[in-house]
């Protein structure tokens, strides 16, 4: 097209006029050897800057990574059981006064209560399909008065206040647990999988 | 430019190889610099120094060179790095020089012609060239050679006033620069920019053509 659009002499003329304008502009100038010199040097000045930033970056980031990962170890070996759930029906303060025993009971995977009821501790979460634990947390729920429920690093607290005189609902949960039917006071639970 | 020259160049953007990209930038900036100068050049002369329009066109390269993106082909691969360019240095301007980006160049006259692929060389009849066997022109006068100079410089510099775009366009095309190259630069079709080049040529020629008229009664 460039050959067609002018013809000879038009293109001779407007040439001349292109060339003159170009060299008062400078148009050559950013062709020149100083130019193209000076163009890679600054390249060479921003490649070793962006190399320094990528650095620093992946220090930042390796440094963020280290300090969660010592975060999470030092987690593992200090982070206080959490309570899940705490709940508290009627405490009546006779039942209260009447505290007589601390009773703690830890079950373990595939251990055999009392009740017949299997404590799978290996699945336990809440809320979680085993029967066997869920159970116990129900009847207790319903029949302790008090019930707080503790999330502990492999596995589960469960603590329950029985009081002295309770209902039939509290006898299932003494038997469930494999208590003496007259025992009374917190009795402490613990899930494991271990 | 030679397929391998424009392989080799898209291989050192496309890698992450730092090594590679450098050097193919460096090899971009080489090639189209001085269109991307031209360009600012005649468009920002008022404004910008002859020093600045370099500052601000060796930035838009060292942006280049930064990019995170990637050209998609070997086929689009000029196309990427003028627009990449392009808008890198019209925002330096903007951002460093407080010059407002420029309005876009004008449509061509009849968008639906244009879209029905109307072609020069299909609608341009080319007026006869007078150049007699015994070389009439290189017979012409150095007088008359002067004084038909400066008629066209003056009608030129008349057309730059009321079609800046189009002055640039046709340097670039008497540069020697294809018509896709300068369609890249301005980021339109290659197709529009021939219909633009056509009628850049029939606004000019009112300009010019009474300077010319006795070289080809000659």
């Amino acid at each position: 097209m460039k050959d067609s659009l002018f013809n000879a002499i038009e293109t001779k003329y407007l040439r001349s006029y292109f060339i003159k304008k170009d060299s008062e502009l400078g148009v050559d100038r950013i062709k020149s050897q100083r130019s193209q010199r000076n163009f890679q040097e600054k390249l060479l000045t921003v490649s070793k800057q962006k190399r320094q930033v990528l650095l620093s970056w992946k220090t930042l980031v390796a440094s963020v990574i280290s300090s969660l990962a010592l975060g999470a170890l030092i987690a593992k070996f200090t982070i206080q059981p959490v309570v899940i759930y705490a709940g508290a029906r009627s405490v009546d303060p006779v039942s209260g006064s009447t505290v007589s025993s601390n009773v703690t009971i830890d079950a373990k995977k595939g251990e055999q209560a009392n009740s017949g009821l299997v404590i799978q501790g290996d699945r336990l979460q809440l809320p979680g399909s085993t029967p066997a634990w869920l159970q116990v947390v129900q009847l207790a729920s319903s029949a302790a008065d008090e019930v707080v429920i503790e999330r502990l690093d492999k596995g589960l607290r469960l603590r329950i206040f029985l009081a002295k005189e309770a209902g039939d609902r509290a006898l299932a949960l003494r038997l469930a647990l494999g208590l003496r039917p007259e025992v009374s006071g917190w009795v402490t639970v613990n899930f494991s999988d271990k | 430019m030679n397929p391998a020259t424009v392989q080799k160049l898209y291989e050192g953007f496309v890698t992450d190889n730092v090594e590679s990209r450098r050097g193919a930038v460096s090899e971009a900036f080489a090639l189209y610099a001085p269109l991307i100068f031209k360009r600012i050049r005649y468009k920002f002369i008022k404004v910008l120094s002859e020093s600045d329009t370099e500052d601000v066109v060796q930035e838009a390269f060292l942006k280049l060179y930064l990019t995170k993106s990637k050209p998609m082909s070997v086929e689009s691969f000029r196309s990427w790095i003028l627009k990449i360019v392009m808008s890198e240095a019209l925002a330096i301007l903007r951002s460093d020089y407080f010059i407002n980006i420029e309005r876009p160049i004008e449509r061509p006259q009849d968008e639906s012609e244009d879209a029905e692929g109307l072609s020069l060389e299909e609608t341009y009849e080319m007026p006869p060239v007078v150049i007699s066997p015994d070389g009439v022109i290189t017979a012409i006068n150095e007088q008359l050679n002067r004084s038909v100079e400066a008629c066209v410089t003056e009608g030129m510099m008349n057309f730059s006033k009321d079609y800046p775009d189009r002055e640039i366009i046709l340097s670039m095309l008497l540069d020697g620069s294809p018509i896709q190259e300068i369609a890249d630069l301005y980021n339109r079709t290659e197709h529009a920019m021939r219909q633009f080049i056509y009628e850049s040529k029939k606004k000019l020629m009112p300009f010019i053509e009474h300077c010319l008229a006795d070289l080809r009664e000659a």
